[in-house]
């Protein structure tokens, strides 16, 4: 697939992916005369890094330009958001940089194409739709039968592949199929998120909808259903994502 | 973003090669600001020189800006250790060395070697003056207790600030960059030593934005602690005081969230800082101190001595040094010793010592994190290391 980004310094880079979950500091997080990522153990050189958003002092621009200069420096830095520190350090150290990328995306080992302001991932998103169907405060979960053919014995939403069909169609379609209803009330239409599952990347189109009733009609692709209050979902045995397709819709976190 | 002929020459490389880079800097910081144009500085400090933050790969990077020449009058932050006397603070001559190769290529792009963090009190910047500096605490002082205008710059934006004269028009360069985003009052009246404690405590409790204060006193030196104390733990570029601040009046609307401190409140978080009653240093000049400072701890010295096994170490700027000097000989009667050039954050000093005795909120959050530190009133330490004489 190919993702856009808002450029910093651009460039033409190829190479494998080293992901850091959550806020990097250049000052601190790694060391430049060695190249080695502290938390991860892992070194930087030659890799394209990824991590969520920059933080820390503005010292850290040194620490990018002395990564090139120790032979360190990754080939690339992306991020979700970048500040000043990432924009002084890759203009000084050279390095190709872009923000404003769904992080989500990648994982270590990954081989990834840079052209300027747009990055080529070897790999295709599946499309699918999940919908959390809410009554009385209670949302709707589902434990998926050994017929389905992923995350088979897992508690998830109404969920199913988008088809060639409008995402609000498909989450529709699927919840008629999965739970007998007929006319849902749509609460928050909510874009799109990507969450990656080893091999696997989903794109999950996400709404939240309301029901007048608790009772419904599953189909084969569940065996069985519950009521629960948003906060008890870390209780279960979700699908991956679950927790951040919930805290997404209702805004909340858990 | 918008450049001007001139600017277009530089990204080019017609003023050479630090100019070109100097003038990228400019150009992506304000792509990324979103600003529409640049605008013109009066001076510049510049921060982030001392061979303790530099180290060899800074030097290597400051190496590439040697063909180039300040535009505007540039001023440098403090360095590793003082001129006179080296050897108090390091005995690294690799240290010595690559402090003074940083200073000579300072001095041949022509910045001036005034060497302290209070560069206002060199300068002092008027109301509405755009400027580019990078020392956290005077960046503070400057938007906060004059009223010019100063982003949160780097050492490396600062420098290309200094090279192109120039710096991207955002943030607190426009006047909607400047208002308050939070409302502060106190439940007490706050006296000089409560400000270093309350922009500790704030600027970790709020992180970023822009504070109105309610009830501060307009005691230049306790502004300056306040202002250093928030902008070191937090990002916290300015503040307004009410009835202080230049464009107080023009900071706030009425959906202002508002914190009330309280005394106990500061005072535990105060007592949390703290891992020895007993230093067997103090350290005061964190910024460095001002003629009326230092003329006060001359009073407090009078007919006094330091005490056996302590010491008490005084950091300044050399032009505050020459305006003071009668109180400095005082100060050094007791056996106090004063600096310029340097201070207990930007040099090796800290490593020396076991307890640290400081008054300044800034000094605390940094050199609170590789030494124990005791956290106090200046009165409160001074009693702590001088008998009667």
């Amino acid at each position: 697939m190919k993702i856009n980004g808002k450029v910093i310094f651009p460039g033409n880079v190829s190479g494998e992916v080293l992901k850091y979950d959550g806020n990097f500091s250049f000052l601190g997080g790694v060391d430049p005369k060695t190249g080695i990522v502290k938390k991860l153990n892992k070194s930087i050189k030659d890799k394209i890094f990824v991590f969520d958003s920059s933080a820390g002092s503005t010292v850290g621009s040194y620490i990018i330009y002395g990564l090139k200069f120790y032979n360190n420096a990754p080939k690339a830095i992306i991020c979700k958001k970048a500040d000043e520190t990432i924009v002084t350090g890759s203009v000084l150290a050279k390095i190709v940089t872009i923000e404003n990328v769904d992080v989500e995306i990648f994982q270590d080992g990954d081989f990834v194409q840079i052209n300027n302001d747009e990055i080529t991932l070897d790999i295709e998103p599946t499309e699918v739709v999940t919908s959390i169907l809410m009554h009385d405060e209670k949302i709707l979960i589902l434990k998926r039968s050994d017929k389905v053919s992923t995350y088979k014995g897992k508690w998830a939403g109404v969920s199913g592949y988008k088809e060639n069909l409008p995402p609000r169609d498909a989450a529709k379609k699927e919840i008629v199929e999965e739970t007998g209803i007929e006319y849902p009330k749509l609460l928050k239409e909510n874009g799109f998120m990507y969450l990656r599952d080893g091999k696997r990347l989903w794109k999950i189109y996400i709404f939240l909808w309301e029901i007048d009733s608790e009772n419904i009609n599953i189909d084969w692709e569940h065996t069985t259903y519950k009521w629960i209050k948003p906060e008890e979902i870390k209780n279960f045995e979700t699908v991956p994502g679950l927790k951040d397709v919930l805290e997404k819709l209702i805004d909340r976190k858990f | 973003m918008f450049l001007n002929k001139e600017e277009e020459l530089m990204l080019q490389g017609e003023y050479g090669s630090g100019a070109k880079i100097a003038m990228e800097i400019i150009l992506k910081l304000g792509d990324y600001y979103n600003a529409e144009n640049t605008i013109e500085i009066k001076n510049v400090q510049i921060s982030g020189i001392s061979y303790k933050n530099l180290g060899e790969y800074g030097l290597d990077l400051l190496k590439k800006f040697s063909d180039s020449k300040v535009r505007v009058p540039s001023f440098l932050n403090p360095i590793g250790f003082d001129l006179d006397f080296p050897t108090f603070f390091t005995d690294d001559n690799n240290f010595i060395k690559g402090q003074m190769e940083i200073l000579n290529i300072f001095r041949s792009i022509g910045a001036q070697q005034t060497l302290t963090c209070t560069p206002y009190y060199i300068i002092e910047p008027k109301f509405g003056d755009h400027i580019a500096w990078a020392e956290s605490s005077a960046i503070v002082y400057a938007n906060s207790v004059l009223g010019a205008r100063t982003n949160r710059e780097s050492g490396i934006s600062a420098l290309a600030s200094a090279i192109t004269g120039r710096a991207a028009n955002y943030g607190l360069h426009l006047n909607e960059g400047r208002k308050a985003t939070i409302k502060i009052n106190f439940d007490f009246k706050p006296e000089y030593f409560d400000y270093a404690v309350t922009g500790l405590y704030l600027g970790s409790k709020i992180k970023n934005g822009i504070p109105y204060f309610q009830g501060l006193e307009n005691n230049k030196d306790a502004l300056k602690s306040l202002g250093a104390a928030l902008n070191s733990s937090g990002s916290i570029p300015m503040f307004h005081a009410e009835g202080i601040t230049p464009e107080y009046f023009s900071a706030i609307s009425d959906s202002l969230e508002i914190i009330t401190l309280s005394r106990t409140e500061l005072e535990d978080f105060r007592k949390s800082l703290i891992y020895s009653v007993d230093p067997d240093v103090v350290m005061l000049g964190c910024p460095h101190l001002s003629k009326e400072e230092i003329k006060n701890i001359a009073i407090f010295l009078k007919n006094k001595k330091i005490k056996h096994g302590k010491e008490l170490l005084l950091f300044t700027s050399r032009k505050i040094k020459d305006e003071a000097l009668d109180y400095i000989n005082e100060i050094k009667h007791s056996g106090a010793r004063v600096f310029t050039d340097t201070c207990m954050v930007v040099s090796p000093v800290q490593e020396k010592y076991s307890v640290i005795g400081l008054n300044s909120g800034k000094a605390t959050y940094y050199v609170g994190r590789d030494k124990k530190i005791f956290f106090a009133d200046i009165k409160t330490l001074l009693e702590m290391v001088t008998d009667e004489n």
